[in-house]
C-alpha cells in the first residue's frame, strides 16, 4: 500500500505522535519549513523515492500508525546527511530511527538482517559470527590462520542486562 | 605508547585486513594496542530496535576501557566510533538517560566512564601523531598515482556530535595520503554513502557502484577507505556490484592503514594486501 492511500483513510493520532516525539530530543516538528534540503541530498530518495520531508510532515500531522505500517522507514540508509544539512535542526534520520524503535514495541516485524544481528548479539555478544574471508586469488582465510587473536564470547551478565532493557521497552 | 583498542563486530568477524594492517602499523610506530576484555557489540544495530539498549552497550565498552587505567581508546571502525560518541552525547543531553545507564552498569559493578578520549584511526594519525611525524617515518616512494578518498558517513556526520572531520569538506584523509607523497583527486560523489547500511541489497550495490564509478571516471587510480563497513561494500563486493549493475569496475580499494604501512616499509603480507578483493595489484606493481 502506498503511503498516500494509507493517509487518505487515516485519522491523526496525536497521542502516538507525542510518544514518538518524546523519544527524539531537540526535535520540534513545527520547526520544519519543508525546504526539502533533506530530500534533495537523500540517497534513499535517489534510488527508492524515499522522502524524508514527507516522513517529517506525516509525523507532524500525527500519521504515525500509517508510517509504521508502510514500513517506509526501513528504506533510509542512515547516512545522516539530512540531519547534518537541516537548517532547522529537525534531524530526520533520528525521527526515522524512532519510528524503527516503535516496531518491536508494537509487535511489528523487523527486517531479517536486524533479527539476525539481534540473535547473534544475544548469543555471543557480537552482531556477526567470525567468518573466513576470500582473497582475490579465491583463497579462504580464517582469523586463526591469519594469526589474529580469538574473538571471545561476552559474559552472561551482559546478555541478561541487555535482554532486560530490551524487554522493558527502553 | 599504550592504548586500549575496541575493534567492534565488523573488524573482528570479517574485516581482518583492517585489523592486520592497523596492528602492524601500530607496532612499527612503537605503539602498543591492548585488547579490552569482555567487550561486545557497540550497539549500532540495536539502535534501530531500542536506543536505550544501544546507549547501554556503548557506555559499557567505555566503562571497560576505563578499567585499563588509560583514559583514551582507539576505535578504528567509524560506526562504532559514532555509536560511542552518540551515547556520551545522549547521557549529557537526554534527561533521565544518565541515571538509567548508571543503574545498568552497576549490575556488573562498572562505573560510569568519565573523560575517556575516543580516537578513530584517522584523527589519531592526523591529530595525535601528526602529519610531520608521518612524513618523517615514510621511507617508501610510491609510483605516480592519483588516489580518491572515501571519508564515509560516520567519519564526518553529524557534526553536532563532534566528528572526526568536517562534514562538507573533509580533508584529513586527503592530507594523510598527500603526506605519503601521493596526489589525491576529487570526485563528485566524495561525500556520498557507500550503501553499507541499506537493508535492500540491490540498492546497496547500486549506491556503491555509482560511488566507485564516480571515482574511476574522475581519473582516480585507487580509492582510500577507513571504515570496515564501507570497505566491505567498495572492495569485497566490487565484483558483485559490477555484475549486478553491469558497470565496468576495476578500481583498487585499500585501507589507509595499508597504504601507510607500505610507506613505512612494511611487507605486503604484514598489511593483508594479499587479501583485498579489488584489483590492487596494478596499484602495487
Amino acid at each position: 500500500m502506498a503511503i498516500t492511500d494509507a493517509m487518505s483513510m487515516a485519522r491523526a493520532d496525536i497521542k502516538l505522535k507525542a510518544e514518538v516525539l518524546s523519544k527524539v530530543v531537540h526535535f520540534d516538528p513545527d520547526a520544519c519549513l519543508s525546504c526539502m534540503k533533506c530530500t534533495s541530498g537523500c540517497p534513499a530518495f535517489r534510488y527508492l523515492e524515499f522522502r524524508p520531508d514527507r516522513v517529517i510532515s506525516m509525523v507532524k500531522l500525527g500519521f504515525i500508525e500509517e508510517l509504521l505500517s508502510s514500513e517506509i522507514m526501513w528504506q533510509c540508509t542512515q547516512c545522516l546527511k539530512c540531519t547534518e544539512r537541516c537548517p532547522q535542526d529537525v534531524a530526520p534520520s533520528d525521527v526515522v530511527l524512532m519510528l524503527r524503535n516503535f516496531c518491536l514495541r508494537r509487535g511489528l516485524s523487523l527486517p531479517e538482517a536486524l533479527n539476525e544481528a539481534l540473535g547473534n548479539i544475544l548469543e555471543t555478544g557480537w552482531a556477526q559470527k567470525p567468518t573466513p574471508i576470500v582473497s582475490r586469488k579465491y583463497e579462504t582465510h580464517t582469523r586463526k590462520e591469519l594469526g589474529l587473536p580469538e574473538v571471545k564470547m561476552v559474559s552472561e551478565k551482559f546478555k541478561e542486562t541487555l535482554l532486560k532493557v530490551l524487554e522493558s521497552g527502553g | 605508547m599504550k592504548i586500549p583498542v575496541y575493534w567492534g563486530c565488523k573488524i573482528s568477524t570479517s574485516e581482518y585486513i583492517y585489523e592486520i594492517s592497523l596492528r602492524s602499523v601500530a607496532k612499527k610506530l612503537r605503539g602498543e594496542l591492548t585488547d579490552i576484555e569482555d567487550v561486545a557489540c557497540c550497539g549500532m544495530p540495536i539502535r534501530n530496535i531500542n536506543t536505550l539498549a544501544a546507549t547501554y552497550m556503548a557506555m559499557r565498552i567505555m566503562a571497560l576501557a576505563t578499567r585499563t587505567g588509560v583514559n583514551e581508546m582507539l576505535v578504528p571502525c567509524s560506526m562504532c566510533h559514532f555509536c560511542l560518541t552518540e551515547a556520551s552525547y545522549k547521557l549529557q543531553s537526554e534527561p533521565g538517560v544518565k541515571e538509567k545507564i548508571v543503574n545498568l552498569l552497576a549490575e556488573e559493578e562498572l562505573d560510569l566512564p568519565q573523560g575517556l578520549k575516543l580516537w578513530h584511526t584517522v584523527d589519531f594519525l592526523y591529530d595525535r601523531i601528526g602529519l610531520e611525524s608521518i612524513k618523517r617515518c615514510a621511507v617508501h616512494q610510491f609510483k605516480e598515482v592519483k588516489l580518491a578518498i572515501h571519508p564515509g558517513c560516520y567519519l564526518i556526520r553529524p557534526s553536532k556530535l563532534g566528528r572526526i572531520d568536517e562534514a562538507e569538506n573533509p580533508r584529513k584523509l586527503d592530507e594523510l595520503t598527500e603526506a605519503l607523497g601521493i596526489e589525491t583527486v576529487n570526485y563528485p560523489q566524495k561525500l556520498e554513502c557507500c550503501g553499507g547500511l541499506s537493508l535492500q541489497s540491490t540498492v546497496a550495490l547500486a549506491m556503491a557502484g555509482d560511488k566507485l564509478k564516480s571515482a574511476q571516471d574522475s581519473g582516480a587510480d585507487g580509492l582510500i577507505c577507513s571504515c570496515p563497513h564501507c570497505f566491505e561494500m567498495l572492495d569485497s563486493k566490487q565484483e558483485d556490484i559490477a555484475a549486478s549493475t553491469g558497470t565496468k569496475l576495476e578500481i583498487p580499494v585499500v585501507y589507509y592503514t595499508q597504504l601507510l604501512g607500505l610507506a613505512l616499509g612494511l611487507r605486503e603480507e604484514e598489511l593483508g594486501l594479499n587479501l583485498n578483493r579489488s584489483p590492487i595489484d596494478k596499484l602495487l606493481a
